[in-house]
């Protein structure tokens, strides 16, 4: 299927993401920093990125906003943010980065995967 | 006698009027002779009288006829028919009008001479009589034509002449006042005092004249006022009268009482003028008395002009200074020293070119601590100046009220949009942090959902311990806002009881160390009494938020140290991370309520957990206290008095 950077601060968030996509045929990078994620993103250049928004250190705001700005190659893998900020002020200010989805916490997982399938396909 | 004498000589020829002319030369030298060729056309064109008319009857003879014609052309004059046989015509010519018929011998002769003086003579009489005729008739005009009414008086009053003006002014014919007793016409006013200057008059010598005025009464029966000169000419032969000159004054004696009250009721309204401005001056007084406003006026000159009684009261000492024609910078140099000006002072200057051309306004303030405004006025009539001086300590005392008020205003408004941020800040990571726990309680659901029966018994039981640690997590949220609201509200009861202090502190840390497996508590107890009087619940939850917050802000490091130990009547304990710390400018704001410091960027927390922390040891009469450093990490200490009966 495809090759997936999980970017999320909070472990048993993103122990239970990377059960989940593993199940659904995935392969998994998993990254529990920004900054870990972004190294990650890099080197192994995945299909598709997950990432939390809102993390300790370097957010998942700045991990996107560093692909956009100095790797423009990257541009056509798709970025999904997961976030537990709900204000529309907050998703508001990411739209200029162009991320492929934003999904708000709790996650339905049927969604999530279906995005991804066809975010995949095309 | 003249001796000229205007001659024309009417003659048919020219030869005798030749010698005529040599004749008169002779004879009558000086005397003008035109000569004239008779012809009833040249006789018109004489346009002046001559004295005599020589009509010659010589060369060519006249008629008597023609005699005639020229004597009634010239009536006036002596006309002489010169021929050389005056015998002959003689009759005839002075029955046609002629004067004396003589030859040219005859006129040589000292008969002709002696004709020539009687002609001239009797021309003389003529002018003279013309001349007394005219004057005469001149003086009858000036009389009849005068406005002056001219009255003579017999010595018993009655009228004996009254000039036509007598008759135009009164109204009166004549000839009906003629005879009548002038006094009957007076008005009995003033009649006995005519009647008594007439008896004077009358004894007067004819060179003194005297001055009368009296009434007479007009035809229409209105009386006039008559101002009359008189003259006693009763001894004078040719008028033998009182002579009286009547004036009608009536319209100058009306005028001169319309003076007369004219100039009354200009008096009248002076001094009500004066009654006006002296009431307008005292009301000016009053004003500027009742006025709060010190009042000094000053010439261009600078020399003051007024000062009012005001400047007594503002500047005691100054008082005699600050007074009318005193120069106004002289003033100003003993006000400056009542008012502690000294010369160093920067404002002494400024004062002083305000005060040398007052303009706008001047605010200042005295040594004593009054302050005063000047508000200087130009007067455009006369170029001065009006300074006033308002005492404006209040209105000074009321504007920094004012400012100090409304700098408390926005120190608040600063303040209040501080919360509403810290409030939406506090919202957000409320949704947050109870969106986080859910996120991994609803995912594991729909695991156990999908897969339940695929998945192994340690995996699901995995599943049911992540679920239960985020049930755990939300409980403590909402414990710690529901805290934080019954502390807002007041209504958080307190419930001690003893407990072991120890027991409480390890549970916490066991609990943290089971969500937390990524990081190591270190948990050290000593000295502490074995039980303690406290609020287990709010105990508990002040331990739990300190030690989670431990673990929150140490990303990177995976030590947290909790120590308790006994220090003097105190029971301290102390938690210690090494993560990311707290700027040393942040750090008095950390028990405010919704405050996040700068480092906890992306770590979610509500910004309730330290305030709520401090709130409840408070309510045990303990302390809590932090310290932090960025990068190397925190320590809250918090302080727990031993012993009972506190509560």
């Amino acid at each position: 299927m495809a090759k997936i950077l999980l970017i999320e601060d909070e472990a048993p968030v993103r122990e239970m993401l990377l059960d989940e996509l593993t199940v659904q045929g995935h392969s998994v990078i998993e990254a529990s920093t920004g900054e870990e994620g972004l190294e990650k993103f890099l080197e192994a250049e995945p299909d598709l990125v997950v990432c939390d928004r809102a993390m300790p250190g370097m957010s998942g705001y700045e991990v996107l906003e560093r692909i956009r700005g100095a790797h423009p190659q990257y541009e056509d893998i798709p970025f999904i943010f997961l976030t537990a900020l709900t204000d529309p002020r907050d998703k508001a200010a990411v739209d200029h980065l162009k991320p492929a989805a934003y999904f708000e916490k709790p996650v339905d997982f049927k969604a999530l995967s279906d995005k991804i399938k066809g975010l995949i396909k095309s | 006698m003249s001796q000229i004498l205007n001659s024309l000589v009417v003659a048919k020829g020219l030869e005798t009027q030749y010698a005529l002319e040599q004749i008169m030369e002779n004879n009558l030298a000086g005397h003008v002779l035109s000569l004239v060729t008779y012809t009833p056309d040249s006789l018109n064109k004489i346009d002046r009288t001559p004295d005599l008319v020589f009509i010659v009857n010589q060369e060519e003879a006249l008629t008597a006829d023609e005699v005639n014609r020229v004597t009634k052309m010239f009536p006036r004059c002596t006309s002489v028919v010169l021929d050389d046989d005056p015998e002959r015509q003689r009759d005839a010519f002075i029955k046609a009008g002629a004067d004396e018929v003589m030859s040219l011998a005859d006129l040589r002769s000292p008969l002709g001479r002696h004709m020539l003086e009687k002609i001239i003579a009797f021309r003389d009489l003529a002018a003279a009589e013309a001349r007394v005729e005219a004057s005469e008739e001149r003086f009858r005009g000036i009389i009849e034509h005068s406005n002056d009414i001219i009255i003579l008086l017999d010595t018993d009053g009655s009228i004996l002449y009254a000039s036509p003006a007598f008759g135009r002014q009164m109204g009166y014919e004549l000839w009906t006042v003629l005879g009548q007793d002038f006094f009957s016409f007076v008005h009995e006013e003033g009649l006995a005092q005519l009647q008594s200057g007439f008896r004077e008059l009358m004894m007067l010598p004819p060179t003194e004249s005297m001055s009368l005025e009296f009434l007479f009464r007009h035809r229409d029966g209105r009386f006039l006022t008559m101002e009359a000169t008189g003259s006693n000419l009763l001894r004078n032969q040719t008028v033998q009268a009182v002579v009286l000159h009547l004036r009608d004054v009536t319209g100058s004696k009306q005028s001169e009482v319309e003076l007369k009250i004219y100039r009354l009721h200009l008096e009248d309204l002076v001094a009500q003028r004066t009654r006006e401005a002296e009431e307008a001056n005292r009301r000016a007084d009053l004003v500027i008395a009742a006025s709060p406003d010190a009042l000094i006026a000053m010439d261009e000159k600078g020399v003051i002009t007024f000062a009012s009684r005001h400047y007594r009261t503002i500047y005691p000492a100054s008082a005699q200074v600050v007074s009318e024609g005193n120069d106004v910078m002289e003033a100003f140099e003993v006000v400056t020293k009542e008012v502690g000006l000294s010369h160093d002072d920067e404002r002494y200057a400024d004062m002083r070119a305000w005060w040398q051309k007052p303009k706008g306004y001047k605010e200042f303030k005295m040594a004593n601590g009054t302050w005063v405004r000047l508000q200087a006025r130009r007067i455009p009539e006369t170029n001065g100046i009006v300074v006033s001086t308002t005492n404006i300590t209040d209105y000074k005392r009321q504007q920094a009220l004012l400012a100090a008020q409304s700098e408390e205003l926005e120190v608040a408004l600063a303040k209040e949009k501080t919360i509403v941020e810290q409030q939406r800040t506090f919202v957000s990571m409320v949704s947050h942090e109870f969106r986080t726990p859910l996120t991994v309680i609803d995912g594991n659901a729909q695991i156990i959902h999908s897969r339940g029966d695929t998945i192994g018994k340690e995996a699901l039981q995995k599943r049911a311990v992540n679920i239960r640690s985020s049930v755990d997590r939300l409980v403590r949220l909402i414990e710690t806002i529901l805290s934080a609201h019954m502390l807002d509200v007041g209504k958080l009861v307190v419930e001690p009881k003893p407990c072991d202090l120890g027991k409480i502190i390890r549970d916490v840390c066991s609990e943290q160390q089971d969500i937390s497996p990524n990081h190591r508590l270190k948990v050290e107890v000593r000295g502490i009494p074995p039980a303690m009087v406290l609020d287990e619940k709010l105990i508990r939850q002040s331990l739990a938020n300190l030690v989670s917050n431990a673990v929150k802000y140490s990303p990177r490091s995976n030590t947290v140290e909790v120590s308790a130990f006994k220090e003097g009547n105190m029971a301290v304990i102390e938690v210690q991370d090494h993560g990311v710390g707290i700027p040393p400018d942040e750090i008095e704001h950390v028990f405010s309520k919704y405050f996040r410091a700068s480092t906890s960027s992306g770590i979610p927390g509500s910004g309730l957990g330290l305030s709520v922390v401090q709130h409840f040891v408070e309510l045990h009469h303990g302390t809590v206290a932090l310290r932090s450093k960025v990068g190397i990490g925190t320590v809250v200490t918090m302080s727990l008095p031993i012993g009972e009966g506190r509560f």
